[in-house]
């Protein structure tokens, strides 16, 4: 009974989700948007909670808890199992946008009457696509009745992980964060007689939504670093992608938003990325939930759902991107910016980011359009990337360490150029003293990357001095922290060692100045799982470093093998031992890895997504002033 | 730009581009959706020769098998792997094929590892003449493989004459794969 009751919340929802649309088109039912919305959050976050239930009570009559769930399964990922397959991620997709929702009409209120009704309208109909694409294709209720398993199937054993229980929450939390933005951008333009700056209420959702997926993202790339055992941490897979591309345009409406909202110039460019960012979050969601781009672990998607997707992207897409157009004809006359100015740069930025987008979805799309036009299966992989992507960033890093120190509106190439003098003489001096080390160990890229790091973290450094708004510091976290991933990235890249060696227990190699020796293998037993566990220890010059536990383990309910690596985390390098298979004679194929500087990368992400927390909060602030006074 | 009267080409310029944009993406997400729907047979590869490769059997690591063991006889070459669910339901499949037919099966285990591997074949049957393993996904990555199960129908001189994506039914074999078999063993 309580899985049909949980149905029926999402069909309340869904009914409550078409009153607050019909607000939008008729006045009289206006006075009902509240109170619906606050309807449709209260079934959503009921219809979560039951879902929740089924996992935590072990309901295998429901059909999604039975592919995703087992008795033996911890609590802890009993709860994240809830968004471990298809059903369940679209419900907390839902959900998540209910909270934002939520969260939107409970801050911000004091805005003209007609713009509040379309901002509800867009919101609602948003909630009203997905919560079809749910009940439609994807019911996450659906029973097993009468042969209901006494068993469930599990949780798929790589998501059984401490990264899958915060990173999808997080990811969701960002991509979903966008519609918030988007929907301002939308009661903007279709109001265009009400003088109302979205760009002020917008930004701090923009800034949050940014903040949150920066965290997703690090997490994801962290997760698949040390769960999957290849060692890498980002690997340009579609579904990698379609959370980046988000991220790209993201940073760059936040930045666009930033001017927008002190000035009308570039509103036109604003709302053209608020829409571009949600819509890319949508391209996402199709591209992975469809199964258009498969990737090798999932045949099995159904082909009513990328149809449905589809069809509510193309109406999103069609109804927004039409309304923009119309929203064109009418803007007003384009003022000058002059080249060295805050805004100018700014706009360049945001070119440069626009374009690394693009690049980004060409590739991801162009197996796509390669199998429509010729019936080839191509794919592009990192190649493609560091060849196109990599060399469109590097002009922003460079941008990135002097744009701040520019005015906004006027400002001369002179005046700028003695302002940025002190940083640039400490990074001279820091650069000079790094190539006379590195000069000949680096390649040029990465080399590239470690001067590009240096400039952007010292001159963040710098803008330290004088006087420190929040707002300023959020900016200063934030660039702060790419200046720090840019190095990680680069050092990791460049001087990473790996090797794969088969080795005996007693046996040990010598891996980069460091002796590694397989000391012993352990039989271990997890709560649904066996496990083998080797020990392994490092020394340099004969002093022990690190002490490492790779594990083999074996899911006995999915009977799928995982390997679980160990690493030795460090701030200036990780240590990182994967167990491979087991040959006849008893040896073991193991995989080791050193990685220097690896952990500067999420560490970047880290401040990254900490800035625009700052700036969000500021923002929002600044609004609820403006709301009082 | 001029400050006083906005640019009316640029904006028609502008609009155009982006209804393009929109358009373009739109259709090819759509037809993307349906290129791929029809799982069976493809016919971009028919008739190409089998990419060449060099790997171990997974139930003995010394022995080598090339392309060039495939050859005199028409061969059926399976790829799957024990951490895709699609293949080890299909499996019973092969083996009552393998019961039903004498025409060679030869498995190919793509990204897997040995011992999950070995355990299902014991525990579901083991259909295949021998099953090689490609670890490292080198020749899934020749194939162009977009995922397992993949089947593919190898004449005596190594061309392909079928590939389908995607689990079978014994059905389908005996419907598409039996006669075009017995037609390839007669010419051999």
């Amino acid at each position: 009974m309580i899985p049909e009751f949980g149905l029926f919340c999402l069909i309340l929802a869904l009914c409550f989700g078409l009153m607050v649309m019909a607000g939008g088109f008729n006045r009289s039912l206006a006075i009902l948007q509240r109170p619906a919305t606050f309807g449709m959050c209260a079934f959503i976050a009921l219809g979560f909670i039951i879902l929740v239930f089924g996992f935590l009570s072990d309901d295998f009559s429901v059909s999604y808890v039975a592919q995703n769930s087992n008795t033996q399964l911890p609590f802890m990922y009993k709860l994240c199992a809830v968004w471990g397959g298809h059903e369940g991620s679209l419900l907390l997709w839902v959900f998540i946008l209910s909270l934002w929702t939520l969260g939107v009409t409970l801050i911000s209120r004091a805005m003209p009457e007609n713009i509040m009704r379309s901002l509800y309208a867009v919101l609602g109909a948003i909630h009203v696509g997905f919560l079809l694409l749910l009940l439609h294709t994807s019911n996450p209720f659906l029973r097993l009745l009468p042969s209901m398993p006494k068993e469930g199937a599990d949780l798929n054993p790589l998501l059984q992980d401490p990264g899958f229980v915060m990173h999808p929450p997080f990811l969701y939390l960002g991509y979903v964060g966008f519609a918030i933005p988007f929907a301002f951008a939308m009661a903007a333009m279709l109001n265009p007689k009400e003088s109302f700056s979205w760009a002020k209420w917008a930004r701090p959702y923009a800034l949050l939504a940014f903040s949150f997926l920066t965290v997703g993202i690090s997490l994801g790339s962290w997760w698949a670093y040390y769960e999957l055992g290849w060692g890498g941490w980002w690997f340009w897979d579609p579904v990698e992608n379609a959370s980046f591309m988000p991220w790209l345009v993201g940073a760059a409406l936040v930045h666009a938003l930033r001017v927008s909202s002190l000035k009308p110039i570039f509103n036109s460019w604003s709302l053209l990325l608020a829409l571009c960012a949600f819509i890319l979050s949508l391209v996402g969601t199709f591209l992975v939930r469809s199964g258009v781009l498969a990737s090798v672990h999932a045949f099995a998607s159904d082909p009513a759902r990328g149809v449905f997707i589809l069809y509510f992207l193309a109406v999103v897409m069609i109804g927004s991107f039409g309304l923009y157009i119309v929203h064109l004809q009418r803007r007003a006359a384009v003022s000058r910016l002059q080249f060295v100015s805050k805004e100018s740069f700014i706009l360049l930025g945001n070119i440069i980011f626009v374009s690394a987008t693009a690049t980004v979805l060409l590739g991801t799309l162009y197996p796509l359009i390669m199998e429509v036009l010729t019936n080839e299966k191509i794919s592009v992989g990192s190649p493609y990337y560091s060849a196109v992507f990599v060399p469109i960033m590097m002009p922003l890093l460079l941008l990135m360490s002097f744009a701040p120190y520019t005015f906004w509106e006027q400002d001369s190439p002179k005046a700028l150029f003695s302002r940025l003098l002190k940083p640039l003489l400490l990074c001279t001096g820091i650069i000079i003293l790094v190539g006379y080390f590195a000069w000949l160990s680096l390649p040029a890229v990465s080399l590239a990357g470690v001067v590009l790091g240096i400039l952007i973290v010292i001159s963040s450094l710098f803008k330290l001095r004088g006087s420190l708004s929040f707002n300023k510091m959020g900016m200063i976290f934030a660039h702060f922290g790419l200046g720090v991933a840019v190095l990680g990235i680069s050092l990791t890249t460049a001087l990473e060692t790996e090797k794969e060696v088969q080795l005996a227990v007693g046996s040990s190699v010598k891996v980069a100045n460091y002796d590694i020796a397989f000391a012993d293998l352990n039989e271990q037993e997890g709560p649904n799982y066996i496990a083998k566990q080797g020990h392994f220890v490092i020394s340099h010059n004969n002093q022990p470093v690190a002490n490492l536990y790779p594990e083999k383990r074996f899911f006995t309910a999915r009977e799928t093998m995982m390997t679980e690596t160990a690493i030795d985390p460090g701030f200036l390098r990780d240590f990182y031992i994967a167990l491979g298979e087991r040959f006849h004679d008893g040896t073991w194929s193991v995989r080791i890895y050193i990685k220097p500087f690896v952990r500067w990368l999420w560490l970047g992400g880290i401040f990254v997504a900490l800035g625009a927390f700052i700036a969000a909060l500021t923002a929002l602030q600044a609004n609820y002033k403006r709301r009082e006074a | 730009m001029n400050i006083n009267k906005p640019n009316k080409m640029g904006n028609y310029l502008w609009q155009g581009t982006i209804a393009i944009l929109v358009a373009v993406l739109l259709w090819f997400l759509w037809q993307g959706l349906f290129v791929k729907q029809p799982m069976t047979v493809v016919d971009s590869q028919q008739g190409q020769s089998f990419p060449s490769f060099t790997l171990a059997k997974v139930n003995d690591t010394k022995q080598m098998v090339t392309q060039k063991d495939l050859q005199g006889k028409p061969h059926v070459v399976h790829i799957f792997a024990s951490w895709c669910g699609v293949c080890v339901d299909e499996l019973p499949t092969w083996v009552g094929i393998a019961k039903k037919f004498s025409y060679p099966v030869v498995g190919v285990a793509y990204r897997d590892e040995v011992e999950p591997l070995q355990a299902l074949l014991q525990k579901k049957g083991d259909p295949f003449v021998y099953v090689l393993n490609d670890e490292e996904g080198k020749l899934g990555l020749d194939l162009g493989l977009m995922g397992v199960p993949v089947t593919y129908v190898l004449d005596a001189k190594g061309n392909i004459r079928m590939h389908q994506l995607g689990a079978l039914s014994l059905a389908q074999f005996e419907a598409e794969f039996a006669p075009l078999l017995a037609t390839l063993s007669k010419e051999a």
